[in-house]
């Protein structure tokens, strides 16, 4: 166990050094010329040179990657080309908000769909997984600017329970969780429906049945487990995009989160943001990659002992 | 002698379509009755029905008696099925490669079921794990507990299986092909095994099993199975020395032996059991059996004991391999 995981922890270190190359290269591989482009149309040539030598393009493309690359192990992602300030604080002000919504809707996500899928699961072929199954297809189809307008017509101006935008007050958060887990739960309990099924019906059910064990012990101790991985996979996926903001979620709510900077930042042409928006997206996803493949050593093994 | 487990016209249906057709068959307190037939016969139907594990689609008709020591099996609820299973009767099955649960230790999975019928603490059902896997022959146990089923081989998973089976000192145990995934030297092995705790903890066993050489070796009373019902049954010694059913003289004919001359091939019945849809209205082995005159197709032959201890549903059962001519319908025992 201890040798995976510190394995599979140091296998993350390349990934990062990669995903900050990736980075690095987004903003010299764009068409044009980055100063010209990020100065805007009305800049005179002098603005632009100023801007080129600001962002370090005047310098040999090696020594501003080994600068950009000191400069990630120093905590600095460089400074915003429209605000002054630096990137890490930019980001830093907007990740705690993603954060705070990607770990509600995927909450709300986790519980709702595991119980629709495990009850689907069960009653498989009756009325109720049917219904279940409907309102799964609505949650992964229906988009979410047009679930989130209805609900903010319905709960913030028709019955004023919740606030409508922002991130003011506690109750915020309610609306766009909400919306942003409809998706992930229409995913998660077609997964868990499936794999509850073939969980099941394999042998080691039918050995814990003959042993005389109970029907919680069945479901929730025998099949639930084996039927953990397939849903764990879909889980850490669907968090990960959530932490890669939301943009649609958060526009439509106009939550402070960080697609919201990334959008803004591309609409100003600011590339230091933009690029340090990636690279932290791309940490993240990273970290929620490496915790689901704990979580499936953990759960299942075969998985830690290479099997 | 009373019977410790008895069944009475047992019929079973898969979806409204009976599999099981009227099976009857008595086993007596740490005796030993082997099942047997083909794939398709029904006799892992019969083990299920008895255990009350058929699947979702799988229903004991009406009118159906499985008596376990006294006590109706059949239409009990799934909870009181839950007291009798794994406490008074126990199984084991096909596959020791799946029937162990992949995510949890052999010992969790051994003392999980001491814990529950014998209401020991996690503490002592624990020890009681390492006993009983010392019992099964499992060598180190108390290293073994912590491991996880992939970690042992085919045969170590099937004593683990029998471990648990044996936890709570059933009176029946089921055995479903016990040996027919494994090599045949652990076959050997798994059936002295079985013999051994049967003796120690004076159990009964249903073994089922397409394989006469086991039944020579474990049972004392045999009943084979086809389509769906039981067409022979006796002691297994006079079985295997004077088969009556064409049927079962064709399953033993198909066993290879030592000492065969390697150059005449291996006789097979030919063709296969009908499945319940295609059974005929005669008898069912007729459309296999080269002794089958017209009359055999019309009637359905009936169980009859036609020599004491030895029943056969065939109209001309064989003597010393050869037919008797005559259908003989009126001797109703």
């Amino acid at each position: 166990m201890m040798r995976y995981t510190l394995t599979r922890i140091g296998s993350v270190i390349p990934t990062v050094l990669g995903a900050a190359t990736v980075a690095f290269l987004l903003l010299r591989l764009i068409p044009g010329d980055p100063a010209r482009i990020s100065a805007g149309p009305t800049a005179t040539p002098e603005q632009v040179e100023h801007l080129r030598v600001q962002l370090g393009l005047d310098r040999p493309w090696w020594e501003q990657y080994l600068d950009f690359m000191k400069n990630l192990f120093t905590g600095s992602l460089g400074t915003s080309t429209r605000s002054g300030n630096s990137v890490a604080a930019e980001i830093g002000t907007r990740l705690p908000f993603t954060i705070q919504l990607a770990f509600w809707a995927m909450l709300i996500a986790i519980v709702v769909g595991c119980a629709l899928g495990i009850v689907g699961a069960l009653y498989r072929g009756r009325a109720i997984d049917f219904i279940f199954s409907a309102v799964s297809v609505i949650g992964v189809s229906a988009p979410v600017f047009w679930i989130g307008l209805m609900m903010i017509v319905l709960f913030s101006v028709k019955l004023g329970w919740f606030p409508a935008s922002g991130a003011a007050t506690p109750a915020s958060v309610v609306l766009p969780a909400v919306a942003l887990s409809l998706f992930a739960i229409g995913f998660i309990s077609r997964q868990t429906r499936s794999a509850m099924i073939d969980a099941l019906s394999m042998d080691a059910v039918r050995t814990a049945r003959a042993k005389g064990m109970s029907g919680v012990n069945v479901i929730g101790k025998q099949a639930l487990r084996n039927a953990l991985v397939p849903v764990i996979t879909v889980v850490g996926l669907q968090f990960g995009q959530m932490l890669g903001g939301s943009i649609l979620t958060e526009s439509v709510f106009g939550w402070p989160g960080i697609g919201q900077l990334l959008v803004n930042s591309i609409n100003n042409r600011d590339y230091p943001v933009v690029q340090g928006v990636v690279f932290v997206v791309a940490v993240l996803l990273i970290l929620v990659n490496l915790a689901t493949d704990l979580l499936y050593s953990a759960i299942d093994p075969r998985v830690r002992h290479g099997n | 002698m009373t019977s410790l487990l008895s069944v009475r016209d047992l019929r079973t249906a898969f979806n409204g379509q009976t599999v099981l057709d009227g099976v009857d068959f008595d086993l007596h307190p740490g005796k030993t009755l082997g099942l047997v037939g083909e794939s398709g016969s029904g006799k892992s139907v019969t083990a299920l029905s008895v255990m009350g594990l058929l699947d979702r689609n799988g229903k004991v008709l009406p009118g159906s008696s499985i008596k376990l020591e006294g006590q109706e099996l059949a239409g009990l609820s799934e909870r009181g099925l839950r007291e009798v299973r794994g406490k008074r009767m126990a199984m084991i099955f096909q596959e020791p490669m799946s029937s162990l649960n992949p995510v949890y230790t052999v010992g969790d999975q051994v003392a999980e079921t001491v814990r529950k019928h014998l209401g020991l603490s996690r503490r002592a059902s624990r020890e009681r794990a390492v006993e009983l896997l010392r019992m099964v022959g499992i060598s180190a146990p108390e290293r073994r507990v912590t491991e996880y089923p992939h970690q042992l081989s085919g045969g170590m998973r099937q004593r683990v299986m029998i471990a648990i089976a044996i936890s709570a000192d059933p009176a029946l145990l089921i055995a479903d092909e016990p040996t027919t995934a494994l090599d045949v030297t652990i076959q050997g092995q798994i059936l002295a095994l079985l013999k051994e705790l049967q003796e120690r903890l004076n159990m009964a066993i249903l073994m089922i099993t397409h394989d006469l050489g086991v039944v020579s070796q474990i049972a004392d009373d045999v009943a084979v199975m086809y389509a769906g019902q039981i067409i022979e049954r006796t002691e297994a010694q006079r079985l295997v020395g004077n088969p009556a059913h064409p049927y079962s003289r064709g399953l033993l004919a198909s066993v290879p032996r030592l000492g065969m001359d390697r150059n005449v091939p291996l006789p097979s019945i030919p063709g296969s059991v009908p499945s319940p849809a295609d059974w005929p209205a005669g008898c069912r082995f007729a459309d296999r059996c080269e002794f089958a005159t017209p009359q055999c197709r019309e009637k359905p032959p009936l169980l009859i004991e036609r020599w004491p201890g030895h029943e056969v549903a065939c109209d001309h059962p064989l003597v010393d391999g050869v037919p008797t001519p005559e259908p003989a319908r009126e001797v109703v025992s």
